[in-house]
């Protein structure tokens, strides 16, 4: 953990917020429900509508910091966990954005959709549902 | 070219090359047992793959290179799935591992049906993905079964309660395997017994909630093996002819039960495997019992963690075999794991197995020590 935090910019990803749709139906989901909803677990908003996961890349400071503080895991065994998954053939892995523009503009496209960004600014196209403790 | 537009093609992949190396250990029969020169450490009964005190440095037990494609059809949640798998323990021959077609009728349930692997236990699923598992192979002692796969239907049922998920898998179908890796380790290396499991039905049952996690399982079976060409005799230091067991042994209507219970942890650092298992089959004269607990922790990219792993069998009174005194054997292992990346490990593993069977049970193996080192990638 000490280790993880000596290669990433922690500045960049001080404030990770959870971002959904507002037609998602969620105002404030719980940790353990955020939990479900990126590990595979189950993948439904409280409202009924199924949630799709948006991932920030892979060599993403955010997706590192996102897992870490989310699980208390390292990328490498969040891809262990993502092997077993996958194939087993259980469920896929969140999709994968190319950047955290990206994320914002798939979620405020997507009812469906969740993402976790830095802590947008004057943005009303999306909701925060969940602030991602450090 | 419309209907190649709709459907949605993507592939992967996993290796295992592990090598090992019988560090010591002592047998009782001189050496050899089954035809293998022992000390022995059985890692993958499923697929045959066995140490043994003959090969200096061996790759073949835990070696594997498997290729899975998946091709989704349109956008309505169906999808087909295939996996083979070339390993060393079977001479790099290429097995059709999964050929299933999977329908996700909502994101509550999901509808497969064709050929997949048997969940059995906890790590079932992915035993052959050695970046899935904390170890070089599984613990022998729950993991060690004729039938790994199964060809049928199941139905996942997901859900949540409150700030706990469960998944519901439910299962039938029927499972046939020529030439047996599991009776190649009981009955030697050039043996070939067919398997035949039918009438396969049960489930697994996994609740979640944060670090914990918990998976209760059965399953039931009718089991039938078939000897083609004979056993190793260990009197004549040969292969008897099969010709009293060349019949499909025994009635069709005897059924084995396998019951199971994995508990595990991830708690900060700290992670925590556990797996009990209770098999009774009355029709094969057994009953079987078999544990694991592991503790491990995390530090950065390194891991090691400690398994103590113990099996034991009791023969079935009624059937006029002595109860006690069968095979058991208990092994514990020391496994260092450090990531390379995010998709590759290195693994080291000793192993220290002792052979605790009674002299009702003819056929030991042995104490061993084994030191494996591998290096697992998924792609």
């Amino acid at each position: 953990m000490i280790l993880a935090g000596l290669f990433l910019s922690a500045p960049a990803c001080a404030d990770l917020v959870v971002i959904a749709h507002p037609k998602s139906g969620a105002e404030q989901l719980s940790k353990e429900q955020v939990v479900n909803i990126f590990l595979g677990r189950f993948r439904q908003f409280p409202s009924g509508i199924a949630a799709e996961p948006i991932d920030q890349a892979a060599t993403s400071s955010e997706k590192a910091v996102f897992y870490q503080r989310l699980v208390g895991k390292e990328l490498a065994e969040i891809n262990a966990y993502w092997a077993r998954l996958v194939f087993s053939g259980r469920t896929q892995p969140p999709r994968q954005a190319a950047s955290a523009a990206q994320v914002l503009e798939m979620v405020a496209a997507n009812p469906g959709a969740i993402g976790y960004i830095e802590r947008p600014k004057n943005e009303s196209r999306v909701k925060i549902v969940f602030d991602v403790e450090k | 070219m419309a209907l190649a537009a709709d459907i949605d093609f993507s592939g992967s992949g996993f290796l295992t090359l592990a090598a090992g190396n019988m560090l010591g250990g002592t047998t009782q029969a001189g050496g050899n047992v089954n035809d293998y020169n022992c000390p022995c450490l059985p890692t993958d009964f499923g697929q045959g793959g066995i140490y043994d005190g003959r090969g200096g440095l061996q790759w073949k037990p835990d070696s594997k290179l498997g290729l899975q494609g998946s091709a989704a059809l349109g956008g309505g949640g169906l999808s087909m799935t295939g996996q083979v798998v070339a390993r060393g323990a079977r001479d790099g021959r290429v097995n059709l591992e999964w050929l299933y077609g999977s329908y996700e009728i909502n994101e509550k349930f999901t509808l497969q049906a064709g050929r997949k692997r048997l969940p059995l236990f906890y790590y079932s699923d992915v035993q052959d993905i050695g970046f899935a598992l904390p170890w070089v192979h599984l613990p022998p002692a729950v993991y060690g079964w004729d039938a790994v796969n199964y060809n049928g239907v199941s139905l996942l049922w997901r859900s949540q309660w409150g700030n706990w998920s469960s998944a519901l898998n439910l299962l039938a179908g029927n499972e046939s395997r020529r030439e047996s890796g599991y009776y190649k380790i009981y009955n030697g290396r050039q043996n070939r017994t067919d398997v035949r499991w039918g009438d396969i039905a049960g489930g697994d049952l996994t609740l979640q909630r944060d670090w914990f996690e918990a998976r209760f399982s059965y399953l039931q079976s009718t089991t039938q093996t078939k000897n083609i060409n004979g056993a190793w005799d260990a009197t004549t230091q040969s292969y008897a002819p099969a010709t009293i067991d060349s019949a499909w042994m025994p009635s069709p209507t005897a059924r084995q039960r396998v019951h199971g219970l994995a508990l595990n942890a991830d708690f900060r650092n700290w992670l925590a495997r556990s797996e009990f298992i209770y098999i009774d089959r009355p029709g094969n004269d057994w009953k079987d019992f078999a544990q694991n607990l592991s503790l491990g922790y995390r530090h950065g990219k390194w891991q090691p963690m400690l398994t103590w792993s113990n099996y034991r069998s009791s023969a079935n009174t009624r059937q006029g075999a002595e109860s006690d005194a069968q095979e058991a054997w208990t092994v514990t292992s020391l496994v260092l794991r450090y990531d390379l990346g995010t998709s590759s490990a290195l693994k080291l593993q000793f192993d220290n197995s002792k052979d605790r069977s009674g002299p009702n049970f003819g056929t030991a193996f042995g104490n061993a020590r084994l030191l494996t080192l591998s290096y697992d990638l998924v792609f």
